[in-house]
């Protein structure tokens, strides 16, 4: 049975030989199986195609990886991680902004400015007492020394 | 001569070349060639002293520190002069003093615009004090002066005669690294704080010598104030490294940067980052270590990936050399993170065998630029038909940086990969198995976008704009004798692993010990059950306390 096997399959690709000779695909037969058979045929596609390993292997795994997955990967890189340290150096800046023109120049230097109209001010006020006038200055010694002494009963 | 090296070895290496850099700006700017042999001088005087200490090293000693120094500097804080080297940081000072001597003279043909070559040198040589400061120092202040040292230069290199983006990348560099640099300096003072010197010999309690911290000094500080301080370090050292997430500043830095600033950038300046872990991080706080390391590992082999996926996506041959760097430190990560003897050595050869091979691959990158003017890989290609030797020695360093085994990249990769098969008792097996097999794919992907560079860059015949081009010559003798010592090495440390293993192998060793006060457990990394053996350190190390 193993001779007879044998002699069809010699056989077999004696024929096909010939008709690789004659210009046909090697593995094709115009009568063969797969023109017969639908699923011959998808199965005779299937093996010279490699079961699609190749397919796999060079098209969706390696391109698949060199492609959309690399350029997904550096498009988060560029766009994601990078964008946070670039946004932590913008949103630095723009607090500094904040602090030195809302903080820095109205509230702190603001006040130091205030302090300085205020003392100015108060300084012009102080400036009308000054007359020159004894009695005005006995007047306002003896006003102020009473002030203080009815201070002092109340506290003590 | 032995006496002279242990008093002033380590301090004359670390500083001749500041000298030097002092001598450069002495010289009268319109005297090149003074100069460039000052320059040069100084750089190979620090190289001497290096072999020497090399000569006189006792391997047989290497877990020891040697050619100790032990001077006060800083009274009011405890700080003292304390430098020493052991089987760690001798290979790290060797290849820096290699380094810098081979950029100064691959710099001699052309300094990049805008020249000034005084400038450029005497920033080169404050730069190598920095980074040999680094590897030599021993008192965390000390270690953190130098560290920082090593910004300023890189920082003026970038922003002076970096490229076109030069500013944004120059700063941001500066920027980012200081960030870290600033959390790592809280987490020294914290140490400083919160460790007991005595019970690691000393007579003062508040310390920053490096011996004492990694010596069992640490071992009373509270399992939760570890874990912040070795998060602070984590963040200064892996900004450095750099670690996924906190890379992006290298792609830029390393892009803009002039030729041997790129080349010192891979080749030393991202060591500093896994010294520290090797050196500080791991050995001060075994405890928090080992609560970090999956993290570590897991933001190891993410970067491995993600490096590698960065480097597929890349138009720029400089920039796809700089994305493989994140990849490559991925895999010193790794072996950092299994916390065995095997994985930090893997981890010590990774650092020097990336620093020769990646630092030779800037150097072609940067040839290759001034040749043909670009970096676009669409639009080199042809090299090996113009400039055959260079092309050749590209496909060498494609190799060697993928690692082939007989080369030098094989011994920090393969045994990374090993290593987190077995990791350290305390941690976990399945997750370190899963960070091995995700390594591995990483190591097909390395093949991948590298050899596809060596496709675009050195394949096929050259595009017409550059057929004709006098500018594409082949490697000149200047270039060779920047690059032969870093081939030879390549090569040698490929066939003879065991030059740099017998060195690092007690140094690692001595490094992972976890102290043992009074008789308390050693070794707690090795225990499974690790936590009870620091907890049981913790209580012996406070009665020590509370008894003297």
């Amino acid at each position: 049975m193993a001779l007879t096997g044998a002699g069809v399959a010699v056989a077999y690709y004696r024929r096909v030989d010939r008709r690789a000779a004659a210009g046909g695909a090697a593995t094709e037969l115009a009568d063969g199986p797969t023109s017969r058979w639908t699923a011959a045929r998808l199965g005779h596609t299937l093996l010279v195609q490699k079961y699609y390993l190749d397919h796999l292997y060079t098209g969706i795994v390696a391109k698949g990886t060199a492609g959309p997955i690399a350029r997904g990967a550096y498009w988060f890189n560029q766009h994601g991680i990078d964008e946070v340290v670039n946004q932590a150096g913008r949103k630095a800046v723009a607090a500094g902004h904040v602090v030195y023109d809302r903080i820095d120049q109205k509230v702190i230097d603001g006040v130091v400015n205030t302090t300085g109209t205020a003392s100015h001010g108060a300084g012009e006020e102080l400036r009308r007492m000054q007359t020159g006038k004894v009695q005005q200055y006995a007047g306002v010694m003896f006003v102020a020394s009473v002030v203080l002494a009815a201070a002092l009963i109340l506290v003590l | 001569m032995d006496a002279f090296l242990n008093g002033w070895g380590l301090t004359l290496v670390t500083f001749v070349p500041l000298v030097g850099a002092v001598l450069v700006m002495a010289v009268p700017s319109s005297r090149e060639l003074w100069l460039k042999a000052a320059a040069l001088g100084s750089s190979l005087v620090a190289a001497l002293f290096a072999i020497l200490l090399l000569a006189r090293f006792s391997v047989s000693r290497a877990g020891e520190l040697q050619y100790v120094v032990d001077r006060p500097w800083i009274d009011v804080i405890n700080s003292r002069y304390i430098m020493g080297i052991d089987g760690i940081s001798l290979p790290l000072l060797l290849l820096t003093a290699l380094i810098v001597p081979l950029c100064i003279v691959y710099s001699f043909g052309h300094f990049p615009e805008p020249r000034n070559p005084k400038a450029f040198l005497a920033l080169l040589l404050v730069l190598e004090t920095g980074m040999i400061g680094t590897f030599t120092a021993q008192d965390l202040i000390l270690f953190f002066v130098f560290f920082e040292i090593v910004l300023l230069p890189m920082y003026f290199m970038i922003g002076v005669w970096g490229g076109e983006n030069r500013r944004y990348a120059a700063i941001k560099f500066f920027l980012y690294t200081l960030f870290g640099s600033a959390l790592m300096l809280v987490s020294f003072l914290a140490m400083f704080f919160l460790a007991d010197g005595t019970l690691a010999g000393l007579e003062v309690a508040r310390t920053f010598d490096m011996r004492a911290l990694s010596g069992g000094a640490t071992a009373g500080i509270a399992r939760t104030s570890q874990l912040w301080i070795f998060a602070g370090m984590f963040l200064g050292f892996g900004i450095k490294v750099p670690m996924f997430p906190f890379h992006t500043w290298l792609p830029d830095a390393h892009t803009e940067a002039p030729t041997v600033g790129s080349v010192i950038l891979a080749a030393v300046l991202l060591k500093l980052g896994t010294y520290g872990f090797v050196r500080v991080a791991v050995p001060m706080l075994p405890e928090a270590a080992a609560a970090w390391a999956p993290v570590i590992g897991l933001l190891a082999v993410i970067g491995i990936i993600y490096g590698a996926l960065g480097c597929l996506a890349q138009r720029d041959m400089k920039r796809l050399i700089a994305f493989s760097s994140v990849a490559h430190m991925g895999f010193v990560m790794l072996g950092i993170a299994t916390l065995t003897p095997f994985g930090i050595n893997a981890a010590v050869f990774g650092m020097v065998a990336h620093g020769l091979i990646t630092g030779m691959l800037f150097f072609l990158a940067g040839s290759v630029k001034d040749r043909y003017h670009t970096m676009e890989m669409s639009r080199l290609g042809g090299l090996l038909q113009q400039a055959p030797r260079m092309g050749w020695i590209l496909g060498f360093c494609v190799m060697a940086s993928l690692g082939l085994p007989g080369l030098a990249g094989f011994w920090g990769e393969f045994p990374a990969i090993l290593a987190s098969y077995n990791p350290a008792e305390i941690l976990n097996e399945a997750v370190f198995r899963s960070y091995m097999v995700i390594a591995a794919v990483g190591t097909v992907l390395a093949a991948g976008y590298l050899l596809w560079m060596l496709q675009k860059t050195a394949f096929g015949t050259a595009r017409e704009e550059f057929a004709d081009s006098p500018d594409v010559t082949d490697a000149s003798p200047r270039e060779y004798l920047a690059w032969a010592p870093l081939l030879v090495l390549i090569v040698v440390l490929g066939f003879f692993p065991r030059l740099l293993h017998e060195a690092t192998d007690p140094a690692v060793r001595e490094s992972l010990q976890v102290e043992a006060v009074n008789g308390a457990p050693g070794d707690c990394l090795e225990v499974s059950r690790g936590e009870d053996c620091f907890e049981r350190l913790r209580r012996v190390s406070e009665q020590a306390t509370g008894g003297g």
